[in-house]
């Protein structure tokens, strides 16, 4: 329940922040191409430094625990979350399993797999936002502005979560064991 | 619109704020205080599976309760855009397209485990995997504006 609390406060400061100084991450790199205007990108790279400062900060002051050797698990290694590395139903299964514990026989072991699933994903995200002119917290925000483009498109987000979970990750994790 | 705010302090303003919140509460997949994509959805799934008894996958933290983050940046921003007496009515210029584009933009998310927020707090976090993608993401970036910008000239 103050999980519910929690992110409804995280997101109303971080959105009314967003909100007056036009930040994002992806405008930031389009700023310096195009116009040459560093703004944006000091944001992103700030939002970076801050979050790398506060990590151990954090666990420190007693949150959860940060260690370096955290690093190197496998799990965090292979970039999969913890929802997504349970061994559970196939719904569940990232496309990137190849080296946790599978119910089926024994697949090969692709080291370059998860690197490389993360730079198409990631490329396809910088494109699309590119093309959408915002990320997706800033999508947000216009929408938030009043730009109805930005409410389609936080139509589409929604229901895109809902689609890819239902039907393109069972295809991806039967594509990519 | 003038810009009342600095980019850089407000980024570290919400880096601070979401990082304490994914260390002390929000804390199943670390790190997770903030994520546009990934919370939105949990909200969509947790929302359905609480509406109508579905079983759609939502992460640990989120397993009683969908996460609101979404919620908030809206009413954040909108309270912000009064502030600021920048609320404007602007009609949609291409609403399929950004429905897509949209679609297309949870999609890559999803895969790429992190929205473009997520993505630089798990490079923070020192996840290797967020480096790759986040090298990914300004790859793409790269190429959608030189796209632009060779259209724009022709």
């Amino acid at each position: 329940m103050i999980v519910l609390v929690v992110t409804l406060v995280v997101g109303m400061i971080a959105g009314f922040l967003a909100q007056r100084s036009r930040l994002c991450f992806v405008g930031g790199l389009r700023d310096f191409f195009l116009i040459g205007d560093t703004e944006l990108l000091k944001g992103a790279l700030a939002f970076f430094l801050a979050a790398w400062l506060m990590f151990p900060l954090a666990s420190l002051l007693g949150g959860s625990v940060w260690q370096v050797a955290e690093i190197q698990s496998p799990a965090v290694a292979s970039g999969r979350t913890a929802m997504e590395s349970l061994p559970a139903a196939p719904h569940n299964q990232s496309p990137a399993d190849s080296f946790e514990e599978s119910n089926g026989p024994a697949v090969p072991f692709r080291p370059w797999l998860p690197a490389t699933v993360a730079v198409l994903a990631g490329a396809g995200l910088g494109l699309v936002s590119i093309l959408a002119n915002g990320c997706p917290l800033r999508q947000h925000v216009l929408a938030a502005q009043g730009a109805k483009d930005g409410s389609y498109y936080l139509g589409g987000f929604y229901i895109g979560a809902v689609l890819y979970h239902t039907t393109l990750q069972p295809w991806l994790s039967q594509l990519l064991p | 619109m003038r810009q009342t705010l600095k980019p850089w302090v407000a980024a570290g303003l919400i880096a601070v704020v979401a990082v304490l919140a994914g260390a002390f509460f929000v804390t199943e997949p670390q790190p997770y205080g903030l994520c546009v994509a990934c919370h939105a959805r949990d909200l969509a799934d947790g929302t359905l599976n609480m509406l109508f008894q579905f079983d759609l996958p939502v992460s640990p933290a989120a397993s009683d309760w969908p996460l609101l983050t979404g919620v908030g940046l809206l009413i954040g921003a909108h309270f912000g855009a009064r502030v600021g007496g920048e609320t404007q009515h602007r009609a949609a210029k291409g609403p399929l397209k950004s429905f897509l584009l949209g679609m297309l933009a949870m999609i890559f998310s999803l895969i790429a485990l992190g929205c473009t927020t997520r993505l630089l707090l798990r490079a923070a976090y020192g996840d290797s995997i967020a480096y790759w993608a986040v090298g990914g993401t300004a790859l793409g970036i790269s190429i959608a504006t030189g796209i632009l910008a060779y259209s724009a000239r022709r």
